[in-house]
């Protein structure tokens, strides 16, 4: 009996310790984990610092440390511009990683050609275009987003060309990621966009468009405008009254009034919000005609359009808001409120 | 020494941002959500030990509480309202922007962003509240 207690409490006591080294041995290998991350990370902030160093303080890691210190560099460095984001894109390149992005820029695989275009976008030189740029026509439209995505990283003002022309490709590229890439670019000619306004593919016409209106030209506009009146592509149209509310010209006032009643649905939304953006009182009557449109959409963006002039289009959307029997009465209400609330947050 | 709170769910940028503050002099607090940001701003977190932040760098899309509500609950509360904030986000859009400063942000930052004009803000922030006192 006395035998069998001692042999229980013996088993007791080393299962007992054999937890608590477990535990132990599990805490010292997340802290080992943390210390080692905490190093590797000190030691990429000091290259950071000390560029001419880097060589020698990777050198002065151990070498799955040296990977870990990449996957690092590669997360930080989209964050990044300017010079530090030079000095990782060296050291990245310095380890073989613009290298490996070509690589996996020609590979069979989709997935790796996407992972590829991220990575030369990130850490390319001036010479990754060459890579990035045959990629916009590929069959895949992951690849070819991804590459107009590099593009864009990149920066370099040579990217442009090549991303205005693939809207208009064998594989085109969405309008709107082209226009997303080449406003991250700086420094390009904004002047060869005027004679794309004139090319008989819709889809370049339509990048012209949408670029003019980004970048506020506002020496565009009576081009814009013969664009809104006379387009035979009614999405090039749609994109002109986008583009010219954006500019924000007096000018365009006339003929998006227009557009609200006789236009295409999505032309009529667009010139809506162009004229809500505009902020002209000789809207009022259009928008008032709008809000009682039988598409809820369209009337809640004339709404919305009302919001934005004040006094007239804001006085005449409480007055339907008060009115029990206005058939508008609801879309005014929640517009009136919509706009209180962002006005709430501005104070 | 100016103490300068950053509060960011990205690891990362949380620890560079820490690093290049603390080489330039400055004591750094840091945070990784919106509602720790808020306790360490006014004091009362465990990190901070009673200190308050000269000057709070504050990302925008964070779980649970954003950078935007952590600056409107700043401004809204008398001890914290004239803490200078930065917003640093990846959002954009001028609208966005529009809503960082209605927020109560004093300056406002797009990310891909530079450290060292980053660095060059805050001394400029900090100058300004500094020569109004």
């Amino acid at each position: 009996m006395t035998a069998l207690l001692v042999t229980l409490v013996a088993c007791g006591f080393l299962c007992g310790m054999a937890t608590w080294a477990a535990v132990g041995s599990r805490r010292s290998r997340r802290q080992r984990r943390t210390e080692r991350a905490d190093e590797v990370r000190t030691a990429l902030f000091r290259t950071l610092d000390q560029p001419d160093e880097s060589a020698r303080i990777i050198d002065g890691l151990v070498a799955s440390d040296r990977k870990l210190l990449e996957i690092k560099a590669r997360a930080v460095l989209p964050a990044l511009r300017g010079e530090d984001r030079e000095t990782l894109a060296r050291l990245l390149e310095s380890r073989g990683a613009t290298d490996a992005a070509r690589r996996q820029c020609r590979s069979r695989r989709a997935s790796d050609r996407v992972a590829g275009c991220r990575l030369l976008g990130d850490v390319g030189s001036y010479f990754a275009v060459l890579d990035l740029a045959p990629l916009l026509d590929d069959p895949r439209l992951s690849v070819r987003v991804a590459a107009a995505g590099g593009l864009g990283r990149l920066g370099q003002p040579t990217g442009v060309a090549a991303l205005l022309a693939a809207v208009a490709g064998e594989n085109p590229l969405p309008i709107d990621v082209a226009a997303d890439a080449i406003q991250q670019i700086r420094d390009w000619p904004v002047s060869q966009l005027q004679p794309m306004l004139s090319d008989p593919t819709g889809a370049t016409r339509g990048l012209a468009v949408e670029l003019l209106g980004r970048v506020h030209a506002l020496d565009s506009v009576p081009a814009l405008l013969d664009i809104l009146a006379g387009d035979q592509d009614s999405e090039v149209r749609v994109r002109a009254a986008r583009a010219l509310g954006r500019i924000g010209s007096p000018r365009a006032v006339h003929i998006l009034i227009e557009n609200v009643p006789t236009g295409p649905p999505r032309l009529q939304m667009e010139a809506i919000s162009a004229l809500g953006k505009l902020g002209v009182a000789t809207a009022v009557p259009t928008l008032r005609v709008a809000l009682l449109s039988p598409s809820a959409e369209l009337s809640r963006v004339a709404a919305a359009a009302l919001c934005t002039i004040a006094p007239t289009g804001v006085e005449l959307l409480q007055e339907i808001s008060d009115d029990d029997h206005h058939p508008a009465r609801v879309t005014a209400h929640r517009a009136l409120a919509a706009h209180a609330a962002r006005a709430a947050l501005k104070v | 020494m100016k103490i300068v709170l950053v509060v960011d769910d990205d690891t990362d940028i949380r620890e560079l941002i820490t690093w290049k503050l603390s080489q330039s002099g400055y004591g750094v607090l840091a945070e990784a959500d919106g509602a720790a940001g808020l306790a360490a701003a006014s004091g009362a977190s465990e990190t901070a030990f009673g200190v308050r932040p000269d000057l709070v760098i504050l990302d925008w899309a964070m779980p649970e509480m954003s950078g935007i509500d952590v600056c409107l609950a700043l401004r809204a509360d008398p001890s914290t309202a004239s803490i200078p904030v930065i917003l640093l986000t990846a959002k954009a859009q001028e609208a966005q922007i529009d809503q960082g400063f209605a927020a109560g942000a004093d300056d406002y930052i797009v990310k891909p962003f530079s450290p060292r004009e980053l660095l060059r803000r805050v001394e400029a922030l900090l100058a300004r509240v500094e020569a109004r006192r």
